[in-house]
């Protein structure tokens, strides 16, 4: 179970890779696992293109 | 100038474009400017479930272009009620009502406006990475803050809960919700088929509620996930269903439809100037009748099995799940998205996101099997290289 830095929402992540990027399902920040033993998370590098709806 | 540098100029710069100029279409195919050929898994964000420039709905076009372009609702019009009886024909028994608008958004924004009026109640319930469109009501019902934050205030009296999750639902209706407004698959969210336990204890909750249930239908309707409306996988029938995107054929239009629990509609409090326009109920009649005599539902159920068990087939650590329903499919990285998409792009497939980490794809549902099943090939070659 990681922790999002941005809201603390817990977040599940089965096998986590470093470099994974996952979506904080409570406050929608893009975020990064940037270590795996344990699990943190930081905020994502952000994208300038994005192409959504 | 070049078209790509007049459009950089000339438009607000809202839209994130990509270094292409499209010119032409046919079936699921697109081209650009210089004649290159695209698969198109972007169908028009889900407005092409038919193809580009159907024949069906290319001739009915044609026709009422130039035999009367504008009528508004003041007037009764031969069109409009061709395209009423058909819209009635095909929606779940009892949504019998249907009021006729230009867009996505505004078919949310009229069922949230009916939701207020029928029941004299002002919340309502939607869901986290739900999306439901861009105008005032319907993005405080839409849950990605980037969307939402720029705007603020939004309209109050709205609440986001998880999705799929029966008591978040429970504890968040009250005797002040007007409704709980769902997609069945959340689209934009990330591709996410919602549980039949779930979607029908939204119908249980609403019923003994006193809340209205609104089915956002707007990108899982007309055959996309393999039943006309997504509803009809669960035997669901909503109080309002909200429609657009491939409803004319990919000619701009949408419309919400009201069943029995939505009463005390009060003359005049709601319009639109080009609502129920004839060209584009001219385009619905024909596109609808040419999902029903092509069967594209079905085709979709099959074609949709298919892509989802190739893309399953992919083996590498990057992608995360794939999921979906009918023809609309994504595919969850552990990695950003627009990456891969960029690599399609370079290797003539169109897709597009959900989210940050989903690729989406929304092909016309014309789209020939090999065609289709080429694609998951292509995205197994990048995503294993």
């Amino acid at each position: 179970m990681a922790v999002c830095p941005e809201c603390e929402a817990e977040i599940e992540l089965k096998e986590a890779i470093k470099g994974e990027i996952v979506q904080c399902p409570d406050c929608g920040v893009e975020l990064e696992v940037v270590s795996v033993n344990p699990v943190e998370l930081a905020p994502a590098p952000e994208e300038e293109e994005d192409w959504g709806e | 100038m070049s078209y790509q540098e007049i459009e950089d100029r000339y438009s607000t710069g809202v839209y994130p474009k990509r270094d292409v100029v499209i010119v032409r279409g046919e079936g699921a195919a697109l081209w650009d400017e210089n004649g290159r050929r695209y698969v198109d898994c972007v169908g028009g964000h889900g407005a092409a479930n038919l193809g580009h420039c159907n024949p069906a709905v290319v001739k009915a076009v044609q026709e009422q272009v130039a035999r009367l372009t504008d009528c508004t609702e003041i007037f009764h019009n031969d069109a409009r009620a061709r395209c009423l009886r058909k819209l009635v024909e095909v929606l779940p028994a009892g949504v019998d009502r249907i009021f006729l608008c230009n867009s996505g958004t505004e078919a949310v924004e009229g069922a949230l406006k009916f939701a207020r009026m029928a029941t004299g109640r002002q919340e309502i319930v939607a869901f986290m990475r739900g999306f439901h469109g861009r105008t005032m009501g319907a993005l405080s019902a839409t849950w990605d803050p980037k969307y939402r934050e720029p705007f603020m205030p939004l309209v109050p009296g709205f609440k986001h809960v998880p999705y799929d999750n029966v008591e978040a639902v429970r504890e968040a209706v009250n005797d002040n919700t007007a409704a709980i407004l769902v997609e069945i698959v959340q689209g934009e969210g990330g591709v996410r088929p919602g549980s039949a336990e779930f979607l029908l204890a939204l119908a249980e909750i609403s019923r003994e509620s006193g809340a209205l249930l609104i089915v956002d239908e707007i990108q899982t309707g007309f055959g996309r996930t393999g039943k006309m409306f997504a509803c009809q996988h669960y035997g669901l029938t909503p109080d309002i269903v909200c429609l657009a995107k491939s409803i004319a054929g990919g000619l701009p239009m949408g419309a919400f439809a009201l069943g029995p629990r939505v009463q005390n509609v009060i003359k005049m409090a709601h319009g639109s100037t080009f609502g129920g326009n004839p060209v584009a109920c001219a385009a619905s009649v024909a596109a609808i009748q040419y999902i029903q005599d092509e069967n594209l539902p079905a085709r979709a159920a099959e074609l949709g099995a298919e892509f989802v068990a190739r893309l399953r087939g992919i083996k590498a650590d990057t992608v995360r799940e794939v999921r979906g329903l009918g023809l609309m499919v994504g595919v969850e990285l552990r990695q950003k998205a627009t990456p891969l998409l960029r690599a399609l792009m370079d290797r003539g497939v169109l897709a597009l996101p959900a989210g940050p980490t989903v690729v989406r794809f929304l092909p016309p549902l014309v789209i020939e099997r090999s065609e289709l099943l080429g694609v998951a090939d292509v995205v197994a070659e990048l995503l294993s290289a």
